[in-house]
């Protein structure tokens, strides 16, 4: 039932995407998502999607787990091609009765669904090759400077693995009641939509109960070992820049300088 | 026979070993069951095929001779008849107050609310909550009140099977002692068959009729309490253990009284270590 969705997409493997410094990785990602939306040049795309697939060859991640962080976004995309193919004014290649299609609509649908993909492709690649510890931590260490402008970064960093390690609880608990309710006679699955909703009913209140009641033992739990905050606070593995993570970074200024070299004279 | 088991296997899909490998037993009308094994050793999974929430890989359980898993058979008619008891079932309590909560079991059973109210008036009864509790918020109880009133919520189904995983579970010795003897008297006066998953040897002991022991999800015996416990050496290899009046007759043996170790009820270490003496 529930257990059988896997939650957090990380990938167990050893490459060098894998072992890179998670700020490098949030930062690359950074860098080629600015990338995609420099320039609006087919050269420019070549180029990235060249440095795109070298990425997934290294992090030795197989092509089908990319694929499927594109699936639950299709939708949306194919609907952003739809306006863009419809919605667009200038030189009309083909009209029939309401519809027309210009050549500007398709130039911006086309591009469109390009960076789209791309995008997400690229994300799915770090969040497939970062544990979502890591992920936290190297957004905190990112986000630090916000510190400055009075922006609670390590709280909310700690809220986010909070509740990434609560997913897991959660959906076993949620299958335990819902079994419980199941056993109980319930029934999820017959009946209209407000019927279908009346019937979530048995298996969510007890699961926000549980939820609030997890929290305050956690939140007790805390404050038994008198953890304050993010000030002053040392980490048990703390980030430390090795020569790989220097070299990904020069490697990402490369990266951006023939981006903007191919953008500006191809 | 109420329920057989017929050879019945599963392996959980991120699993590799199976965890319930070729089971089979019956469930006799009348009796109470317990289940015995070291944790993963497969009887949550096994009471859950039980209750049809899980589907064996292969082999089928047969419930008054009908195979529950065959397209026909509607698993939820199965459920009414075989009420399953999680661990810790407090946490299935939902409603605004407690009647309604137990009410919500024979409503899905497609009783008019008149009937459902009488099944509920009575399961309430029956595990003992005082009726000033009956319209008081479930989350306002305690512990063993919540206990009593999620079990009343399947009773109040009135299933002919009732299987419990590990009902006294967190109780004091109080709470511990009236839910077991409540399940005896469900045993006597409604004629149900009790299945009863326990890490209490002695609660095992006292009360049960048969018991099973799962090693690997496999039943390594399933026999009389005073059978199964006759293999001390085997249980305690298995993580298991014998009741403790049993260590204790051994003890007495050890010092040099000659008594029969295979006591496993007080009452009967009683008559054991009375004979000592009245030959001595």
């Amino acid at each position: 039932m529930l257990r059988d969705i896997t939650l957090g997409q990380y990938y167990q493997t050893n490459s060098l995407l894998h072992r890179l410094d998670p700020r490098v990785k949030i930062m690359g990602t950074l860098v080629y998502i600015i990338s995609l939306f420099l320039f609006r040049n087919l050269f420019v795309y070549l180029v990235v999607l060249g440095c795109l697939v070298s990425m997934i060859k290294l992090s030795k991640v197989p092509f089908s787990f990319m694929v499927r962080g594109l699936q639950p976004v299709m939708m949306i995309l194919f609907l952003t091609v739809i306006c863009n193919l419809l919605f667009t004014k200038g030189t009309v290649v083909y009209s029939v009765w309401l519809i027309t299609i210009t050549r500007e609509g398709i130039e911006l649908a086309f591009y469109m669904t390009v960076r789209f993909i791309m995008l997400i492709i690229g994300s799915t690649l770090m969040t497939l090759t970062t544990t979502p510890t890591q992920l936290t931590d190297g957004l905190e260490s990112v986000l630090s400077p916000l510190n400055k402008i009075k922006v609670p970064v390590h709280e909310v960093a700690m809220m986010m693995s909070i509740a990434l390690r609560f997913i897991p609880i959660l959906m076993e608990e949620a299958d335990k009641i819902m079994k419980a309710q199941l056993s109980r006679g319930a029934d999820f699955e017959t009946g209209n939509i407000f019927h279908r909703v009346k019937g979530m009913l048995p298996i969510l209140v007890p699961l926000f109960i549980s939820a609030f009641k997890r929290a305050d033992d956690l939140a007790m739990a805390m404050d038994a070992r008198c953890y304050r905050g993010g000030e002053g606070r040392s980490k048990m593995r703390p980030l430390i820049y090795k020569n790989v993570d220097r070299r990904a970074y020069m490697v990402m200024i490369i990266y951006l300088i023939i981006i903007v070299a191919v953008g500006v004279f191809v | 026979m109420r329920m057989i088991v017929d050879h019945i296997s599963y392996t959980y899909k991120e699993n590799k070993k199976p965890t319930i490998q070729d089971v089979s037993f019956e469930i006799k009308e009348k009796e109470i069951l317990t289940i015995i094994g070291q944790t993963g050793s497969g009887k949550s999974t096994l009471i859950q095929q039980m209750n049809g929430l899980l589907r064996p890989d292969t082999g089928t359980i047969y419930y008054h001779g009908k195979d529950v898993f065959d397209k026909d058979y509607h698993l939820r008619d199965l459920r009414s008849k075989v009420g399953l008891v999680f661990q810790y079932p407090e946490y299935q309590l939902f409603e605004s107050d407690v009647f309604s909560d137990v009410c919500f079991g024979p409503k899905n059973q497609g009783m008019s609310k008149k009937q459902a109210e009488l099944k509920a008036f009575a399961a309430l009864r029956m595990v003992g909550v005082p009726e000033e509790l009956f319209y008081v918020s479930p989350f306002e109880l305690s512990g063993g009140q919540k206990r009593r009133v999620a079990i009343a919520g399947v009773l109040a189904m009135e299933p002919e099977i009732l299987i419990l995983d590990e009902p006294a579970a967190g109780l004091d010795p109080q709470g511990r002692k009236e839910l077991l003897s409540m399940l005896v008297k469900l045993k006597e006066e409604k004629n149900m068959s009790i299945v009863l998953v326990s890490h209490s040897m002695d609660d095992v002991a006292e009360y049960a009729e048969r018991v099973m022991v799962l090693r690997d999800g496999k039943i390594a015996y399933l026999d009389t309490p005073k059978n199964v416990f006759s293999h001390k050496e085997e249980l305690e290899a298995m993580g298991l253990s014998v009741p403790q009046i049993t260590h204790l007759m051994y003890s007495v043996r050890a010092a040099g009284g000659m008594v029969d170790v295979n006591c496993h009820t007080i009452a009967e270490a009683k008559e054991a270590i009375l004979k000592l003496y009245g030959r001595g």
